[in-house]
């Protein structure tokens, strides 16, 4: 609870500064560049995350502030669980899952090379935005698992340094709404559906705005991009349908309490935890089984067995 | 009030760790102390998380693995996480499946040491 509002305050929050000219990121990107590196860039920050490169081209990121492109094909319904687990298991384990994806028809090449960039430019946007320590290096061994969903045949540095540099910039001035990775909008849920198509994803995320999310929670149980739902979250604090600095934002709706219903009186034992009083279960009111009760066949179905109906008096 | 201090760590623990939605506090046997739950049914995450972790304890057992260090459920959607508190209680926590699940066992941490504190703290003094 402490530090909450800390980005509420203002334009200039003591946190760590979402400034372009100070992200680590950018220039430890372009050195792996030159040097035409293999292997990880490990961020470390808050909460920091990983950017995996082969021959100096960024070919995947993953960290825990923003959807991968797993979540962004399934939480979004791009593609179905079933889909998902058939192309998965099928392509996986040879590092085909994308070329399973496509080849099964699950979803066309050019969507699923758009959500796997996207997902990078996301997860970099989003590690500089939370704030970056450090960077180091981690050279590519043999036995590296590679990322399942990697960007062929990956972003030159420089153009994610420039995009990313472009959107912390974007992410500077959504402050002045008080728009941040910490913010916890609150909006009056929208009683009717949109009755535009392009409306559709504002009202989702008016939905998801109950007071509780970050930004990055609501894009990854909407499965889009943080950098996406920002922006939208930062137009509607502008317009009013969002408030985002909500006095105990981190309240509503508020937690629950156990009700004591179990103490049932007994104030000398009133401690803080509830204790199960013997009898007070409700399974022990089911009648116990009689023989007439029991079902006629045996219970124990699985194992290969005599099926024949048991006779009269022969069960157990 | 201790409750509203078990609720505080709860919110806490949420605030501060990048996926964590949903967190509850219950005895071993399954019943709610506390809960910062948002779509959850409270007292029923309580009695399945005591069930989840009695699994556990008794699973590491039978296999010779030791002491449990927590239960880890993994699902399309996210994690449920339960930690044992003491000897008499249990965390669980939901979090989305973008959670940084070594940041977490980090990061709850103190707060199991709290709870343990808190739940150990109000029993002795009443």
């Amino acid at each position: 609870m402490n530090g909450q509002n800390l980005d509420s305050s203002g334009p200039t929050p003591t946190g760590p500064a979402p400034t372009a000219g100070a992200d680590p990121i950018g220039p430890a990107l372009l050195r792996c560049g030159q040097e035409r590196f293999s292997g990880l860039l490990r961020v470390e920050g808050s909460p920091g995350g990983t950017i995996c490169l082969r021959q100096g081209l960024v070919i995947a990121a993953t960290t825990a502030a923003s959807p991968g492109p797993e979540s962004l094909l399934l939480r979004s319904g791009r593609v179905s669980e079933a889909d998902w687990t058939t192309a998965y298991a099928a392509g996986a384990p040879s590092g085909r899952l994308a070329a399973e994806l496509v080849e099964r028809g699950i979803i066309g090449i050019a969507g699923l090379e758009t959500v796997c960039l996207t997902a990078v430019f996301d997860a970099v946007f989003a590690m500089a935005l939370c704030g970056v320590e450090a960077c180091e290096t981690e050279p590519a061994r043999p036995d590296d698992l590679l990322p399942s969903l990697p960007v062929t045949p990956g972003i030159p540095p420089e153009r994610l340094a420039r995009e990313t540099a472009r959107r912390l910039a974007a992410a500077t001035a959504w402050l002045d709404l008080g728009v941040s990775t910490r913010t916890r909008p609150l909006a009056v849920p929208p009683s009717t559906p949109p009755l535009l198509q392009a409306e559709e994803s504002r009202h989702a995320v008016l939905l998801k705005a109950n007071g509780r999310r970050t930004p990055r929670d609501i894009a990854f149980s909407l499965g889009r991009g943080v950098f996406a739902i920002m922006s939208e979250i930062a137009r509607m604090a502008g317009e009013g349908l969002l408030e985002v600095d909500a006095p105990g934002s981190a309240g509503p709706p508020a937690g629950r309490r156990a009700t004591r219903q179990d103490a049932s009186g007994d104030s000398s034992k009133a401690a803080s935890l509830p204790q199960r009083h013997r009898g007070t279960n409700k399974v022990s009111e089911v009648p116990p089984a009689t023989a007439a009760s029991r079902p006629s066949l045996p219970r124990r179905l699985l194992g290969i067995r005599n099926v024949q109906e048991p006779m009269a008096g022969e069960e157990d | 009030m201790s409750h509203e201090a078990v609720l505080a760590e709860l919110r806490a623990l949420r605030e501060r760790t990048t996926g964590v939605l949903e967190t509850a506090v219950a005895s071993v046997d399954g019943l709610l102390v506390s809960a910062d739950t948002e779509g959850a049914r409270p007292e029923v995450l309580a009695a399945l998380s005591a069930a989840a972790l009695g699994l556990g304890k008794r699973t590491g057992h039978e296999v010779g693995m030791g002491e449990l260090r927590e239960v880890v459920i993994r699902c399309r959607g996210g994690y449920i996480v339960v930690y044992a508190v003491g000897q008499e209680a249990l965390l669980v926590v939901l979090a989305d499946e973008g959670l940084d699940v070594a940041r977490l066992h980090i990061e709850s941490r103190p707060t199991v040491e709290r709870l343990g504190a808190l739940l150990a703290g109000e029993r002795i003094s009443i």
